[in-house]
C-alpha cells in the first residue's frame, strides 16, 4: 500500500511513464542480447556480453535515474555526480557479471548465480543513487522496504535468467522480458517506498520540475540511443545468420544441378501432404518422371552434356506443370511432381501427356542434339491410398508399366499392374534362366532377287522355345534382354549359329544377322564377328549384319568407328527398319552401309496407300542413287511384289515367298537350288 | 563464331488444325520480329497441318529460340531433321519467310508443297533446296503483284 502510495502521491506520473517505457524498450533489448550472449560460443560471447551489459545497464541506470527525477519529496534535491556515475557503471558492470554466469551448465546454478547478480547489481545501482540523492530534509529509511526490494529484485532476475535459459524457439522471450521489468521496476518502487524525506522548514523551495524533465529527456534519448544501437547490431547480426541459414536450407532442399526441389525435400512434402490428407485435407496427384534413353546421352555425349541436358530438362518440366505443382529432381535421371487439388484423371493425364510431350522433343545443346524422352507414371490420391510409402509403390508400379508399354507414355496406377508386374519379373528370371540352357534357336528368312526370283541368302531371326511359354515372340523378350544386360549373350549366340549353318549353304547365299545397338557400342563388335567367321570358316563377304538408324542416333562417332572396323573385315552393313525412325540421308552419307531395307509396315500398305508408295518409291530411288542394295521386307501379296518389283527394289523377304523356316529346313532348300515359290 | 542451321517438322495440335494458316502465319511474323533482334534468318512452310521450319544463325541464339519453340504446345510430334555447322546461310533476306499452302496463288504449287513434306524424311539437302524455290518463287510472285 506504501508503494502505490509512494508512486502516485509523491511522483511526477509524466517522467514515471517515461521510466516505464525506457524498462519496457531496455528490456525487450536486453532480453534478446541476453538470449544471443548466453548462446554465443568462442570470443563472440564477450562482445555480446559487453553490448548487452552496457545496454541493460544503461536502460536499467536511466529507469532508476529519470524516475528519480519524477520523485516529488516536497523539497529541494541535488545530485551527486560522482556517486551517480558510479552508480552508472555499478550497474553495467554487475550485469555483465551475471550475464557471464548465467552460462554456467548448470541450469539452476546459472539462474541463482547469474540471474541474482543481476538482480544484486541493480540494487546496488540503485541504492548508490540513492546516496548521490540529496535532498535538504530529513531522510528515513524503512528497513523492512529495503529488505524486500533486495529479494524482488534476486528472485525475478533470477526467474528471468531460468526462463531465459529454458527458452528455445523463434519467438520473443517474452516471458524473461516481463521478469526482467518486474526486477527493475520492484526494486526501484518498493526501495522508493523505504525512503522518506521530511521537509525542514525554511529550507523547501520546492522541486526545480522543468530542470528536471529536461535532464530525464536528455537521460532518456542517450539511453533509447545505447538501446537501439544495441538493436540494429543484434538485427544486423540475425539477418546476416538468417540469410545464411536460408541459403544453408535452400541448399539442403534443392538439387544443385537443377535448381528443383531434391528428393529429401520431395519426400518430406509428399509425407507432409499424406498426413494433411488423412486429416480430411485436398487429394493431390504423385507424377513419376523416368528419362528414357539418358544413359546413351551420358556415356557418349560426357557427362557435362548429360548435365546440361538435365537443366533443360528441369526447365521443360517447370513450364509443363501448373504453377503451384511442386516439380522435384529425386534421382539421377529421374524426376517427380506433386500436383496439389489434382483428383481428376482427365486433368492429370493431359498434365502427364504434356511433360511426355515436352520431353520427347529434341534437346540442341552446344551444337549438337540429344533425342530423349520420358515414361511417365502417376497415382492419384483418390483412389484410397494415403500412406506416403503406398502412393511411392503404387506410383513405382505405374511407372514399370508405361515403360513397358514401350516407353515415351504415361500409365495411372491400377492394382492390376501390380500383377502384371510380377508376371514380368517371371518372364525376366525365365529369360536370364534361358541364357544359360541356351533355349533360343535361329530361324531364317529366305531373301530373293527381284527379277530373277533366285535366293539370295536369308535373314537370321532369333527364337525363343521356352520350356514353359513354348515360342516367345522377339519383340517380346528382345527389349528385356537389352535391358537386363542379356543381349549380348543372345546376339553373340545368334550370330554364332548363323554363321555356321551359312558356311554349309552354297558359296552364292550370304546370311543377314540383326545387331543391337548393345552390341554396337559395346566396342566388341568387330573382333567378335572376326572370331566368329574363323571359327565358323564363313568368308566376310558372305555375312550382312543389319543395323537400326537408333544405334546411329545415339552416338554417331562411336558407331562410325565401330562399323569401319566391321566394313574393314568385308562384312556387309545393311540398314533396317529404313523409313521408321529418323531417316535421314545424312546417315547415309556419313556411315558406311551397303544396304537399305525398307520397313515392313510401308510395305503392307501397298499399293493403295499413296504415302507408302511414295515412300517405297523415294527411297528405291535413293538406293539406286547411292549405289546401295534396296531391299522389300514383309511382301505378302502380288500386288505388293509387282509394286517393288517396278519400283526397282532389288530385293525382297515376305510371307509370300517364304516364311521363316529352322536351320535344317534352310539347308535342305538351298541345296535343293529351287527357287522362291509363290503364295499357293 | 560459327554458323548452324537447324531443320525441324512437326504437326499442329487437333484443337488448332481449322485455324492452322492464320496460326502458322502469326508463329512466322512473330518470330520474323523476334530473330530480327538476334540474327537468326530462315523460314516456315505449312503444309496440311504440317510445320516445316528452317532456322540458321549463331549458335547460342539459335538453340535459345529452338528451345523456347520445343516449350510450345501448339504443335506435336517434333521431329529434329538436320542440325550442323554450315558455311553459309540458305535464307540469308529472310527473318522468317512463311510459306502457307492456304496462300492465294500457291494453288498451281501443291505438289511441290507436299514434295518438301515428303523430302525432309528422307532428302535434307533436297528438301532445303526446294523449299528456297518456293520461297523464291512466292517472293518474285508477291513482288509482281
Amino acid at each position: 500500500m506504501r508503494v502505490l502510495t509512494c508512486l502516485f502521491g509523491e511522483h511526477n506520473l509524466a517522467l514515471v511513464a517515461l521510466a516505464a517505457i525506457l524498462c519496457i524498450i531496455g528490456s525487450f533489448v536486453s532480453v534478446q542480447l541476453f538470449l544471443r550472449t548466453i548462446n554465443a560460443r568462442g570470443g563472440s560471447r564477450f562482445h555480446w556480453c559487453f553490448l548487452a551489459s552496457v545496454c541493460a545497464g544503461a536502460s536499467i541506470w536511466a529507469t532508476h535515474f529519470i524516475a528519480m527525477l519524477g520523485y516529488q519529496p516536497g523539497v529541494r534535491v541535488t545530485f551527486d555526480a560522482t556517486l551517480t556515475i558510479v552508480s552508472a557503471v555499478i550497474a553495467i558492470a554487475g550485469v555483465g557479471t551475471g550475464l557471464m554466469l548465467s552460462s554456467l551448465r548448470n541450469r539452476w546454478l546459472a539462474a541463482l548465480c547469474g540471474g541474482g547478480t543481476i538482480g544484486l547489481a541493480i540494487s546496488a545501482m540503485h541504492y548508490v543513487g540513492m546516496f548521490a540523492y540529496r535532498a535538504d530534509g530529513i531522510v528515513t529509511w524503512l528497513p523492512g522496504y529495503v529488505a524486500a526490494s533486495l529479494a524482488c529484485a534476486v528472485v525475478f532476475g533470477a526467474v528471468a535468467i531460468d526462463r531465459l535459459r529454458a527458452h528455445d524457439g523463434d519467438r520473443h522471450p517474452w516471458l524473461p522480458t516481463a521478469f526482467l521489468v518486474l526486477a527493475i521496476v520492484m526494486l526501484h518502487f518498493v526501495g522508493m517506498a523505504a525512503f522518506t524525506v521530511a521537509p525542514i522548514a525554511g529550507f523547501g523551495s520546492g522541486p526545480q520540475s522543468e530542470v528536471f524533465v529536461a535532464m530525464a529527456s536528455a537521460i532518456a534519448m542517450a539511453a533509447l540511443l545505447i538501446v537501439g544501437t544495441g538493436l540494429s547490431t543484434y538485427l544486423v547480426e540475425m539477418r546476416t545468420r538468417t540469410d545464411a541459414q536460408d541459403r544453408l536450407h535452400h541448399i539442403a532442399m534443392h538439387d544443385t544441378l537443377t535448381g528443383l526441389h531434391n528428393r529429401h525435400s520431395f519426400n518430406s512434402e509428399l509425407r507432409r501432404k499424406s498426413h494433411r490428407l488423412s486429416k480430411g485435407g485436398p487429394p493431390f496427384a504423385l507424377i513419376m518422371i523416368d528419362l528414357d534413353r539418358f544413359k546413351p546421352v551420358n556415356d557418349t555425349l560426357g557427362h557435362p552434356y548429360g548435365d546440361r541436358v538435365l537443366k533443360a530438362v528441369a526447365s521443360r518440366l517447370r513450364k509443363a506443370v501448373r504453377e503451384h505443382d511442386m516439380v522435384a529432381r529425386i534421382g539421377g535421371d529421374e524426376f517427380a511432381v506433386l500436383a496439389d487439388g489434382a483428383s481428376d484423371p482427365i486433368v492429370v493425364g493431359h498434365l502427364a501427356e504434356r511433360i511426355v510431350e515436352v520431353l520427347s522433343r529434341p534437346f540442341v545443346i552446344g551444337g549438337q542434339s540429344a533425342e530423349i524422352g520420358a515414361s511417365v507414371g502417376i497415382t492419384l490420391t483418390s483412389d484410397g491410398a494415403v500412406d506416403a510409402d503406398a502412393l511411392i509403390q503404387q506410383v513405382d508400379v505405374a511407372l514399370y508399366h508405361a515403360k513397358e508399354e514401350g516407353r515415351g507414355r504415361h500409365s495411372f496406377f491400377d492394382p492390376s499392374l501390380t500383377q502384371k508386374l510380377l508376371e514380368r519379373r517371371r518372364l525376366e528370371a525365365d529369360l536370364r534362366r534361358a541364357c544359360i540352357r541356351e533355349e533360343f534357336e535361329v530361324f531364317f528368312q529366305p531373301v530373293l532377287d527381284t527379277q530373277s526370283r533366285e535366293f539370295i541368302g536369308a535373314e537370321a531371326l532369333v527364337r525363343w522355345r521356352s520350356a514353359e511359354r513354348g515360342m516367345v515372340s522377339p519383340a517380346v523378350f528382345i527389349p528385356i534382354a537389352e535391358e537386363l544386360g542379356l543381349v549380348n549373350t543372345i546376339g553373340g549366340m545368334v550370330l554364332d549359329r548363323a554363321c555356321h549353318e551359312a558356311a554349309s549353304w552354297p558359296d552364292h547365299l550370304m546370311v543377314a544377322v540383326n545387331v543391337s545397338p548393345v552390341q554396337m557400342m559395346g566396342g566388341r563388335l568387330a573382333t567378335d564377328i572376326a572370331q566368329v567367321l574363323h571359327r565358323t570358316g564363313l568368308a566376310p563377304h558372305r555375312l550382312e549384319i543389319e543395323i537400326t538408324e537408333t544405334a546411329l542416333v545415339a552416338d554417331d562417332e562411336l558407331a562410325l568407328r565401330s562399323l569401319e572396323e566391321v566394313r574393314a573385315l568385308g562384312v556387309k552393313i545393311s540398314l533396317d527398319d529404313f523409313g521408321t525412325g529418323y531417316s535421314s540421308l545424312s546417315y547415309l552419307h556419313r556411315f558406311p552401309i551397303d544396304r537399305i531395307k525398307i520397313d515392313g509396315s510401308f510395305v503392307n500398305k501397298l499399293p493403295t496407300d499413296a504415302g507408302s508408295a511414295s515412300i517405297v518409291r523415294a527411297i528405291a530411288q535413293l538406293g539406286a542413287s547411292l549405289n546401295m542394295q534396296v531391299t522389300a521386307e514383309g511382301i505378302e501379296t502380288d500386288d505388293q511384289y509387282s509394286f517393288v518389283a517396278e519400283q526397282g527394289c532389288g530385293h525382297m523377304q515376305g510371307f509370300l515367298f517364304n516364311k521363316p523356316i529352322d536351320a535344317k529346313s534352310a539347308a535342305k532348300l538351298f541345296a535343293s537350288g529351287s527357287s522362291g515359290r509363290f503364295a499357293a | 563464331m560459327t554458323l548452324q542451321r537447324l531443320f525441324y517438322t512437326s504437326r499442329i495440335t487437333d484443337d488448332d488444325v481449322v485455324r492452322g494458316p492464320t496460326i502458322a502465319r502469326r508463329i512466322a511474323e512473330a518470330s520474323a520480329r523476334r530473330n530480327a533482334e538476334c540474327g537468326i534468318t530462315g523460314s516456315l512452310a505449312y503444309i496440311d497441318g504440317h510445320f516445316i521450319q528452317v532456322l540458321e544463325g549463331e549458335m547460342h541464339p539459335l538453340e535459345e529460340t529452338f528451345e523456347r519453340i520445343c516449350n510450345d504446345f501448339r504443335h506435336r510430334e517434333m521431329k529434329l531433321i538436320d542440325y550442323q555447322t554450315v558455311p553459309a546461310r540458305l535464307f540469308p533476306h529472310w527473318h522468317m519467310a512463311c510459306v502457307i499452302d492456304a496462300d492465294e496463288g500457291l494453288e498451281g504449287r501443291a505438289g511441290s508443297l507436299s514434295e518438301i513434306r515428303l523430302l525432309s524424311t528422307l532428302n535434307v539437302r533436297e528438301a532445303l533446296t526446294a523449299m528456297l524455290r518456293l520461297v523464291d518463287e512466292a517472293d518474285a510472285q508477291a513482288l509482281a503483284a
